[in-house]
């Protein structure tokens, strides 16, 4: 079965999706199906064919196509992807939204029609139900959708009902570091904070629980890991605070160094302000044995499983979280049982066969109606 | 809408180009993205010659399959859409004399409505582009920033 595989960006870029991406589509062709991806080379110079471990690649500069305000470039790119289409004659096309080229392919698909699976991995938001919009037509358009958590599929029915008869949900997942989790280590207790520097993330709510932590436990200290525009403001409120030294910045963190990172700490904790879609982190932490601290919102109590993998608060109860440290730093067996169990559900209900499994199922289940 | 009825194209505000029987267009001060099937991509060359309404039935019914009256009421919904979306507007100037070279073909194609789909929340997606907001689950910069490091 061919399957036209159109994702924003792929290798050589390096990020949460490519890695997954990558990953995905190694995989994906040892269950047996022949893969073509169809990607943007992003500000990168890179070659418009390419090849992936020998999956065939094809980059068209989609998002400079569009925003040039040039139809005549458009019209380029709508050439090539039918030109693709007619050469390729896929089965299937699985492809993600909220990816600008989504527009491509809603222009292009009566060329060689046939079904398209759209994956959905943020929370919708807007007005959704216009018909004009290239993410409702998108929606519209699609033969099924998968939304990586409950939360985002909520969301999806929330705002198109009609939806819920060719949607579900594939969890996010990801293949074990193979790095092994060392116990937690409490002298002294470390604290992660993993993500982009966004007021959303919520890491200036961590900062404020941690000046209430170190009273309790004065020698608890946090690693901020990630980069952003919030970076000054969080300098600015821990000289306000006085937590001085207690946090460090590690910038940016290559995604392979991840697990080493999360190792050297004690809990990991997700403050988000925003409903986070599925909360990645959080599965990289239960993988590396980590107790995770998370506010209770968008798709993390389902990655969280509170006062099993982790504790959750109330979003923006900068109080609560601190207690809810506090707690585990008072309890290290339970802290220690939090991860464990958090390891082994990780296992259980993220695995990465079994979304393997679930994803190759709507392949043939998909494009096996039409081929 | 009257036979002699003309419009033109606003071209201040647009930006179009026909390809392969098809028209792209952009509405540059809402952001809006226009596509068009075939049939309405052979009437944008009249359109952009500022022709009269009853030319462009005319190159309908000699294209396509489709009796004058029916031709007349697709095109109207079709020049109204334009001009609410101020694509086009009533003609400040004479019809161009150049009419289009492409004769009509020896058989009749099949017709279908001359329709342009509207995409209108273009802008807004190529403001997540990138990163998307999933992807800030795991610290990202773009490729070319971390170059520089």
């Amino acid at each position: 079965m061919r399957v036209l595989y159109w994702v924003q960006r792929f290798w050589p870029h390096i990020g949460g999706v490519e890695v997954h991406s990558a990953q995905f589509v190694r995989a994906i062709r040892e269950r047996g199906f022949e893969l073509t991806v169809l990607t943007s080379p992003g500000d990168l110079d890179l070659p418009a064919a390419d090849s992936f471990e020998g999956i065939p690649m094809h980059r068209l500069r989609f998002e400079a196509a569009l925003s040039s305000g040039d139809p005549a470039r458009i019209v380029s790119v709508r050439r090539r992807i039918t030109a693709l289409r007619r050469e390729l004659g896929p089965h299937l096309v699985h492809l993600h939204l909220t990816d600008p080229s989504v527009f491509f392919h809603l222009i292009t698909r009566h060329e060689r029609p046939c079904p398209t699976l759209l994956s959905l991995r943020v929370m919708l938001e807007g007005d959704l139900d216009r018909n004009e919009s290239v993410l409702s037509k998108a929606l519209s358009a699609a033969e099924w959708i998968t939304a990586n958590s409950a939360a985002v599929l909520t969301a999806l029915h929330a705002q198109r009902p009609e939806t819920a008869g060719r949607s579900s949900v594939i969890h996010n997942a990801l293949d074990p570091s193979g790095l092994s989790p060392p116990p937690l280590d409490f002298s002294p207790p470390t604290l992660l904070l993993l993500g982009r520097l966004v007021r959303d993330k919520g890491f200036d709510l961590a900062l404020r629980a941690l000046a209430d932590v170190i009273r309790r436990h004065p020698a608890t200290r946090m690693i901020v890991a990630g980069d952003g525009p919030a970076r000054p403001e969080l300098e600015s409120l821990i000289a306000e605070l006085g937590l001085g030294e207690r946090v460090e910045f590690r910038g940016w963190v290559e995604p392979e160094r991840v697990p080493a990172l999360i190792n050297e700490t004690t809990l990991v904790i997700m403050p988000s302000r925003w409903p986070e879609a599925f909360g990645l982190v959080a599965l990289q932490a239960a993988q590396q044995a980590r107790p995770v601290v998370a506010a209770r919102v968008g798709g993390l109590p389902e990655v969280v499983a509170d006062g099993e993998s982790g504790v959750l608060f109330e979003r923006e109860n900068h109080a609560e979280l601190a207690r809810a440290i506090v707690r585990l730093l008072d309890e290290p067996r339970l802290a220690t049982r939090l991860g464990e169990t958090g390891r082994r559900l990780a296992g259980e209900r993220f695995s990465w066969t079994q979304h393997l499994d679930a994803y190759a199922e709507l392949y043939r289940r998909l494009g096996g109606r039409w081929g | 809408m009257k036979p002699e009825t003309r419009f033109e194209v606003n071209e201040e505000l647009v930006a179009a180009k026909v390809m392969d029987g098809e028209v792209v267009i952009i509405n540059l001060s809402t952001g809006s993205y226009y596509t068009s099937n075939d049939v309405a991509g052979t009437l944008w060359p009249l359109i952009e010659r500022r022709c009269p309404v009853a030319a462009m039935i005319e190159l309908l019914c000699s294209h396509y399959d489709v009796a004058p009256a029916r031709a007349a009421a697709d095109l109207e919904r079709l020049l109204h859409l334009l001009e609410a979306e101020q694509i086009i507007r009533p003609a400040s100037a004479p019809a161009s004399s150049s009419l289009p070279a492409e004769g009509a073909p020896a058989e009749r194609q099949p017709y279908r409505v001359p329709e342009v789909e509207v995409f209108r929340d273009m802008a807004q997606l190529l403001a997540l582009d990138p990163p998307m907001p999933d992807v800030g689950d795991i610290p990202w910069r773009r490729a070319d920033e971390r170059s520089h490091d």
